[in-house]
């Protein structure tokens, strides 16, 4: 008689998860198909909490007493990174954080976040600044939506470099040295490949995680940037961050959620995609040389810039925002 | 025939207008209770590649996310618990 057997090969795991290839105890929560690791709760924990501490001292991001600035928008890589340094920072006590979140002024979808973030930080006993383009540049970033009319740039082109400029001035107001910034794996893989399909080499040179010491910028740092996006969702959900309810409104309109779908996919195929293409982007990145960059100060604002009128001020005489804000006040 | 649980996060409660809630699905894998998902979502289900669902979401099967287990082919049982929790929005 032919026995059929029910059972399933062991590498399949059916319901039952195997055991945490990393602990050896417990059972596995979640399969790494880049690295073939089976983790349990803890370990991914652990893990990512290693890798970020692993950025932060290859790229040489801190020193033991940095004053060290995060931008917390209220999702969920931001406030997981907020935690993560929080842990790390306990270790140094010379070293201080401080929470800085920018208000864009996006109708409904930025109030819930910034409630989170300010939840977060009362948790944690964080001090927290909210700054809003509002106060700085004179308008909400709905505002500029609606005098560009839907022509010209995309309402993402404007807000980058707003509130990159706003996280800079944040950063400068609370005397921090460093402000780290909750780019994941898949930010930077996105942003590598949309410099390159834009053939902007410059850009793709100057968003290394390790920033640089420039006259007048507090030095960005990116110590979340080799955390996949996925995990870090996960890492959200396991320590109960709330997730934001209202999508961006403007989110879809950008060449990078077409980048973002299809590195998805590709990731989702070929895992390890993301981190070839990050890997890929610093080796680029160095063998550019692109040498220091000669700072000088915008003729318009008094913010510094490599040109003689900085992005921010291009950006809003094009939409005819003729006033001087924007820069320091 | 199963009955499962459905929770969800995120931007995807707000997309469906529902946090939690039953479904009965057959046949009994995940790859339906999807399905049924991506039924109800529409045209706005940005969060959901057709062709790879868990490309834009994490799926939790009884707190296991399914590419530890079965995959879109894991059985699901009355009772169960599935959370999906997107991956791409409010970063």
């Amino acid at each position: 008689m032919i026995r059929i057997s029910l059972m399933l090969p062991s590498n399949r795991p059916g319901r039952a998860p195997p055991t945490c290839t990393r602990c050896g105890r417990r059972p596995s929560i979640y399969y790494r198909p880049y690295s073939g690791e089976r983790l349990c709760s803890p370990c991914l924990k652990e893990s990512i909490k290693e890798r970020v501490q692993r950025t932060i001292s290859r790229f040489e991001m801190f020193e033991y007493n940095s004053r060290i600035a995060v931008g917390v928008s209220g999702g969920k890589d931001s406030l997981n990174l907020l935690h993560i340094l929080y842990e790390i920072e306990a270790d140094y006590p010379e070293a201080e954080l401080i929470a800085i979140s920018i208000d864009e002024g996006i109708s409904g979808y930025r109030d819930e976040a910034i409630e989170h973030a300010r939840k977060a930080c009362r948790t944690l006993g964080v001090e927290h600044l909210v700054l809003s383009f509002k106060e700085l540049f004179g308008f909400t970033l709905d505002e500029v939506v609606e005098r560009t009319g839907g022509g010209g740039l995309k309402p993402c082109s404007y807000c980058g470099v707003l509130r990159r400029r706003a996280l800079n001035l944040a950063a400068l107001r609370v005397e921090a040295d460093r402000l780290a910034t909750a780019h994941t794996l898949d930010d930077m893989a996105q942003t590598a490949l949309l410099n390159l399909m834009r053939g902007d080499t410059r850009l793709l040179a100057s968003s290394h995680p390790s920033g640089k010491s420039l006259p007048g910028f507090v030095r960005r740092v990116k110590p979340y940037c080799e955390v996949p996006e996925r995990e870090s969702a996960l890492l959200a959900y396991l320590k109960g961050i709330e997730f934001q309810s209202i999508p961006c409104p403007y989110a879809e309109e950008g060449m990078r959620s077409d980048i973002r779908r299809f590195l998805n996919r590709m990731e989702a195929k070929r895992p390890g995609t993301l981190y070839i293409i990050y890997r890929a982007s610093l080796e680029l990145a160095s063998s550019l040389g692109v040498g220091a960059e000669q700072i000088g100060v915008c003729s318009r604002c008094g913010e510094p810039t490599s040109g003689s009128l900085c992005r921010v001020c291009q950006l809003l005489m094009e939409i005819g925002i003729t006033d001087k804000r924007g820069g320091a006040q | 025939m199963a009955r499962v649980r459905v929770r969800l996060m995120g931007t995807l409660r707000r997309a469906i207008g529902r946090e939690e809630f039953e479904l009965s699905v057959e046949p009994p894998e995940v790859a339906q209770v999807i399905h049924r998902l991506s039924e109800m979502l529409g045209q706005g289900g940005a969060q959901f590649d057709p062709e790879n669902p868990g490309a834009e979401a994490l799926i939790l099967l009884n707190g296991v996310e399914i590419s530890n287990l079965e995959g879109l082919r894991t059985q699901v049982e009355d009772g169960d618990m599935m959370v999906i929790l997107p991956v791409a929005h409010g970063g």
